[in-house]
C-alpha cells in the first residue's frame, strides 16, 4: 500500500468490472479512450491464432520410466513443433528468429541430452560401473550449466548429487594408494605431499619399492581403504603439516592406509 | 475456468482430456505470450513458437500436477511466464533488441479527434507503456485483460490475494492513463 494513488473501494470495483468487460470484448460504457484501446489490444493478441496441432497419443503410462518419457516427449516436440512452429526451427543465425531457435529448441536438446546423461551415469552405478559413472555424472554436470531454466537445472544437479552421493567413497586420483604391507611407500606420490594432507610424504619416508606396486592404477583399489585424510586425524600433535620441509621424506608420517598409533620416531 | 476432473484426468495421460485440456488453454497462452513479447518483425510468430513451447512444458509437467484446491491456471501461467522469461532474456541477449517498447511509434496518419483513432493509435503503442509498469502490475494486466482471468486466478498466479490484485490493477490503470496521457499531449504538442 504505497498509496501512490488511492482509490475508493468503489472505484476498486468500476474498474474490476471495466477489466472483465474488456477481457470479454463487451461493448465498454462511455469513451475511455484506455479502456477503448486495451479492448483493442486484446483484440489484435486473439487474432489468427494458430490452429493447434493433434496431440501425439500419449500412452497411460503408470510407470513412468525414462524412456517412455522420452519417447513422449520427442513425439510430442516433433508433432506440435514440426506443425507450428516450422518458421522458428528453420531459421538460420542470420534470421531474427534465431535467438528463439536456439532459446527454445537449443534449450530442449539440451535438456534431453542432459537427463539422458543422467540416466546413463544412474544404470552405471546401478551396474557398480563406478568409473564410468562418474564420468558421465562430470558430462551431466558440465550440460547442466547450459540449462537456463532455474528449476531445471536444480533438479538436475540435485539428481547428480544424487547419484554422486552413491558412488564409493571417493578414490581421490592423488591418493597414495600404498598397501599396507608397506611402511614405507616409494616416492612416486610425491605430487602431493606439499598440501597438508600430506600421508603422501609418509609414503616416502622410506623407498620400499613396494609401495609403488599399486601405486599407478591404484585408485580403484583405494577407493574402499579409509579416506587418506583420516590419518591427519590420528596426528593431532604434530605441527602443522605445511610448514615441514618440503621433502617429507624423513618425517614419521603414517602411510594413510595403515592406522600407525604409535608413530615410530624413524626420525631424522 | 478449467474443470478440475479434465485436469486430473490429462494428469494421468488420458489422451481425450489432454487434447480438449490444451485446446483450452492455448488459445489464452498465445495471447499471454504475444503480449508478453508483443509484434517482433511484424509479426507474433517468435511469440506464437514461444507459446508452442509452453505447451510442451505444460504437457510435460502435467503428470506432476497435483490438485491442492488452486486453480490450474496458476499451474499454467507459471510455467508460461517462466518460458517467456527465458526467451526474452536470450532474445535480448542474443540480439541486443532495443526494448520494443522505446522504439516510438510512428505517428499516427491520421491524427483526429476521432475516438477510434486515437484509441487504435494507443493500442499499438501500449505494449511499449506496458513495458514501463512496475512487473507485477505489468503482470496482472497482462493476465486479467490479454488472458481474461478472473481476479482471484489472477491472484494465485502472482501470489497475491484478490483484494490485493484489485487494487493493484486500478494503480495500474491509472499508470497507463499517466502514460498514456503523456504521450497523447506530446503528440498534440508535436
Amino acid at each position: 500500500m504505497s498509496g501512490e494513488t488511492d482509490h475508493s473501494l468503489d472505484e476498486i470495483a468500476a474498474i474490476d468490472e471495466l477489466l472483465d468487460a474488456v477481457s470479454r470484448g463487451d461493448d465498454l460504457p462511455g469513451s475511455d479512450t484506455l479502456a477503448a484501446a486495451l479492448k483493442e489490444w486484446r483484440t489484435d493478441l486473439d487474432e489468427d491464432i494458430p490452429e493447434s496441432a493433434p496431440i501425439p497419443e500419449i500412452p497411460p503410462a503408470p510407470a513412468r520410466t525414462f524412456w517412455r518419457r522420452v519417447a513422449v516427449g520427442v513425439a510430442a516436440a516433433s508433432v506440435l513443433a514440426g506443425g507450428l512452429s516450422i518458421a522458428a526451427h528453420g531459421a538460420g543465425p542470420d534470421s531474427p528468429l534465431w535467438p528463439v531457435t536456439k532459446a527454445v529448441y537449443g534449450e530442449t536438446a539440451d535438456l534431453r541430452l542432459v537427463e539422458h546423461t543422467i540416466a546413463r551415469a544412474r544404470t552405471a552405478v546401478d551396474a557398480g560401473r563406478y568409473d564410468e559413472a562418474r564420468r558421465l555424472l562430470d558430462d551431466a554436470s558440465e550440460g547442466v550449466g547450459k540449462i537456463r531454466d532455474r528449476g531445471t537445472a536444480q533438479r538436475l544437479r540435485s539428481d547428480i548429487d544424487e547419484i554422486r552421493g552413491r558412488l564409493p567413497v571417493p578414490a581421490t586420483p592423488p591418493a597414495p594408494a600404498v598397501s599396507p604391507s608397506a611402511p614405507s611407500g616409494g616416492t612416486s606420490p610425491a605430487p602431493p605431499a606439499p598440501s597438508p594432507s600430506a600421508p603422501a610424504g609418509g609414503s616416502g619416508s622410506g623407498g620400499a619399492p613396494g609401495g609403488d606396486n599399486s601405486g599407478g592404477s591404484g585408485d580403484n583399489g583405494g577407493g574402499a581403504q579409509p579416506s587418506p585424510t583420516a590419518p591427519g586425524g590420528i596426528l593431532p600433535g604434530l605441527p602443522p603439516l605445511p610448514s615441514l620441509p618440503v621433502p617429507v621424506p624423513t618425517l614419521p608420517v603414517p602411510v594413510p592406509s595403515i592406522n600407525v598409533p604409535g608413530l615410530p620416531p624413524v626420525g631424522g | 475456468m478449467i474443470e478440475s476432473g479434465l485436469v486430473v484426468r490429462a494428469a494421468r495421460r488420458d489422451p481425450d482430456a489432454t487434447a480438449t485440456l490444451l485446446a483450452q488453454v492455448r488459445p489464452g497462452l498465445v495471447r499471454y505470450c504475444r503480449a508478453r513479447l508483443g509484434r517482433i518483425g511484424g509479426a507474433y510468430t517468435t511469440a506464437d513458437d514461444v507459446a508452442q513451447e509452453v505447451c510442451l512444458a505444460l504437457l510435460r509437467a502435467l503428470p506432476t500436477y497435483r490438485d491442492v484446491g488452486k486453480p490450474f491456471s496458476a499451474f499454467v501461467y507459471r510455467i508460461a511466464a517462466h518460458k517467456v522469461a527465458d526467451a526474452h532474456r536470450a532474445a535480448v541477449r542474443d540480439l541486443a533488441v532495443t526494448d520494443t517498447g522505446e522504439v516510438p511509434a510512428t505517428p499516427s496518419p491520421e491524427p483526429g479527434p476521432e475516438q477510434h483513432a486515437v484509441s487504435t493509435d494507443l493500442a499499438r503503442r501500449l505494449s511499449g507503456l506496458l513495458a514501463r509498469l512496475p512487473e507485477t502490475q505489468r503482470e496482472i494486466i497482462l493476465l486479467r485483460v490479454a488472458v481474461g482471468l478472473a481476479a482471484d486466478e489472477v491472484g494465485e498466479v502472482v501470489g497475491m490475494t484478490a483484494a490485493a490484485v484489485r487494487v493493484t490493477q486500478a494503480r495500474a490503470l491509472a499508470k497507463l492513463r499517466m502514460l498514456a496521457g503523456d504521450s497523447l499531449t506530446d503528440e498534440a504538442a508535436a
